[in-house]
């Protein structure tokens, strides 16, 4: 009978304290609902660009309308059921020239983006590892970093008589040095480190150095600072067309129909208010996508911004 | 002190070098011939061969380039292919509307910048926090001559409040000159004050912290003055620094929003240098804008020491 008693004690002996839970588990969320609490405007950005992206890729399903078609019989409509959003001074549909610019505004962002990081990452690393680089290289950027993005690119563009490839280069010049310095400094900041030393006497090369030890360590910096980078080509690329030093006129971009409709803006706000709201809404989200990524990989980088 | 002086001066040297190669460069990397991008598409054989003749196109290239900047040093910048006029005496014509507007904007930018930075820093993580970070992510995305369309509709077409375009000169008084760039200069301060928020309030972070902040407290100091005169004057050299690095942004824009309110400044000499395809106009604001950017960071890099007497050479 006293044994049994000691084999099954009487629950309230065991029953725990009802003390206030201060260490209650963390329900760590994965997956979609994680990222949802934790970075709500992240994912409202991303959603913001993958529609973006699929009305580039769907244009021709989105309107009937050629772009470019002429129809000068309809110039300067306001927005109708017929013209969502009105027409321009030759008469081309806003609506089916908007949705086609957003091709041209992604793919000279990406495309940007994605060239000024690979060309900065590369210097980048030259100079953080070789010394007698290190100078020249960084002379070579200070100088490019001394000429305003707009007028360097500008410049650029008037010597190659502008199409969309040029402008992509162009912006990519002016864009990589800061590419190029920001990998310089994760580099020399990361080489002191004793895993270096490390990697150093188990005799790996430096080749297998730069590219297993070191690259690896710049990648969050370097995602956050190449979104940064397509949201200031897209401005850029905006500003170039609107000044006519961009894209030529023949095709439709966000800063080409703000330029056709800059003479007419005081009576037909339309025609550069929705472009208008296309940019800024583009770009806005690649920038809160960018913040976003910013706070989830280096959240020492965000406390102080 | 003088020593330093020297030295940073010094230091611009290799930066205002490179420039030069890369402008001048330009003309030959690209397609074509040199003599055809600067004399333009309707050039004659013999406007052509002046060209050749003054640049020496057969000389090596290092030659070329160091004449080049010799004529560049004492103030020839060429001439325009469109006017026939001296690029310098274009710039020099267009000069007062650009830099007033710089100006203007400069002080609106850290008007609004600097006190919302501070209040934001105070008011770490609260709402007033958020709106400031969300007003700055807003002022860094909506390109400037978006910004510069909505204010002209607003409070030029709609309530009259200033001119929708154009330009008073300063000749005609200084104030219409000024009410005249009002809204442009408020379109082209929204990334700037924003660039001067962002650092202002993450430099104030770290100042609010450190123990002088706490001893000014204890003994009775009032918040203001904490804020604005013993942590502010400790923020002096990083808003300093952002505010050099942003002319970058005001030239950039300047551009842009004189083409937006019709202003006839730099911007727009440069704008229609490029429907002209006038390359001499183009290579000639782009060394001076360059020039001017570098300037002003070297004076800012010299004030940091009144600014700071902590910081001695």
């Amino acid at each position: 009978m006293n044994t049994t008693a000691l084999q099954h004690p009487p629950r309230e002996l065991v029953a725990a304290p009802d003390l206030p839970d201060i260490f209650a588990p963390r329900r760590s969320l994965r997956g979609f609902a994680g990222l949802w609490r934790k970075h709500p405007t992240m994912v409202i950005a991303s959603a913001v660009l993958l529609l973006l992206v699929l009305i580039a890729i769907c244009a021709p399903l989105l309107t009937s309308i050629d772009p470019n078609a002429l129809s000068p019989a309809r110039r300067s409509r306001a927005p109708s059921a017929e013209h969502w959003f009105g027409t321009d001074k030759l008469g081309r549909d806003i609506y089916a020239r908007i949705i086609y610019g957003a091709r041209v505004s992604l793919i000279v962002g990406f495309t940007v983006a994605l060239l000024a990081t690979v060309a900065g990452t590369l210097l980048g690393l030259v100079a953080g590892f070789i010394r007698w680089a290190d100078s020249l290289v960084m002379r070579v950027m200070d100088g490019l970093m001394a000429i305003p993005s707009i007028l360097l690119a500008i410049a650029l563009v008037a010597v190659t008589q502008g199409g969309m490839a040029n402008v992509i280069i162009a912006l990519t010049i002016a864009e990589f040095p800061r590419v190029c310095r920001l990998v310089r400094s994760v580099v020399l900041s990361i080489r002191e480190l004793p895993f270096i030393d490390g990697a150093v006497t188990s005799g790996n090369s430096t080749a297998r150095i730069v590219f297993r030890h070191v690259l690896p360590n710049t990648v969050s910096a370097l995602t956050v600072q190449a979104t940064y980078i397509c949201a200031s080509a897209m401005v850029l690329e905006a500003i170039l067309s609107f000044i006519g030093a961009g894209v030529p006129t023949t095709i439709p971009t966000w800063g080409n129909i703000m330029a056709d409709g800059r003479s007419l803006w005081q009576v037909k706000p339309h025609m550069v208010f929705f472009p208008a709201v296309f940019l800024s809404i583009t770009v806005l989200a690649v920038n809160l996508l960018g913040d976003g990524l910013r706070d989830a990989l280096d959240p020492r980088l965000a406390k102080g911004l | 002190m003088l020593n330093y002086i020297v030295k940073r001066i010094a230091a611009t040297i290799p930066v205002v070098i490179v420039v030069g190669l890369f402008i001048f460069g330009l003309l030959f990397v690209a397609p074509g011939d040199p003599a055809t991008i600067l004399a333009g598409e309707q050039a004659t054989a013999q406007d052509l061969a002046q060209i050749r003749q003054e640049l020496g196109l057969d000389r090596p290239f290092l030659v070329q380039f160091f004449e080049w900047s010799g004529q560049v040093a004492q103030g020839n910048l060429g001439r325009s292919i469109f006017s026939k006029q001296p690029v310098t005496v274009l710039i020099a014509q267009r000069l007062e509307p650009t830099l007033l507007l710089m100006a203007l904007t400069m002080v609106i930018s850290v008007l609004v910048g600097v006190p919302l930075g501070v209040i934001a820093a105070f008011k770490h993580g609260g709402r007033l926090d958020t709106f400031v970070m969300s007003a700055s992510v807003l002022g860094f995305s909506v390109p400037v001559f978006v910004v510069g369309y909505i204010l002209a509709y607003v409070f030029a077409l709609q309530l009259g409040w200033f001119p929708a375009q154009g330009y008073t000169p300063i000749a005609e008084g200084f104030w219409r000159a000024v009410r005249s760039l009002t809204l442009p200069a408020i379109a082209l301060s929204g990334v700037y004050s924003a660039l001067i928020a962002r650092t202002g309030r993450a430099a104030m972070l770290d100042i609010l912290s450190q123990d002088y902040i706490r001893t000014a407290r204890a003994k009775g100091v009032s918040q203001w003055t904490v804020l604005f005169v013993h942590a502010l004057r400790a923020c002096g050299v990083p808003l300093l620094t952002v505010i050099g690095m942003g002319v970058a942004l005001l030239i950039g824009g300047a551009v842009v929003t004189e083409t937006v309110f019709s202003i006839p400044g730099l911007g727009r000499l440069t704008v229609d240098a490029i429907l002209q395809r006038d390359y001499p106009v183009i290579q000639g604001v782009v060394i001076f804008f360059s020039f001017l950017y570098v300037l002003v960071n070297l004076v800012i890099d010299l004030l940091y020491t009144f600014v700071d007497p902590r910081i001695r050479y």
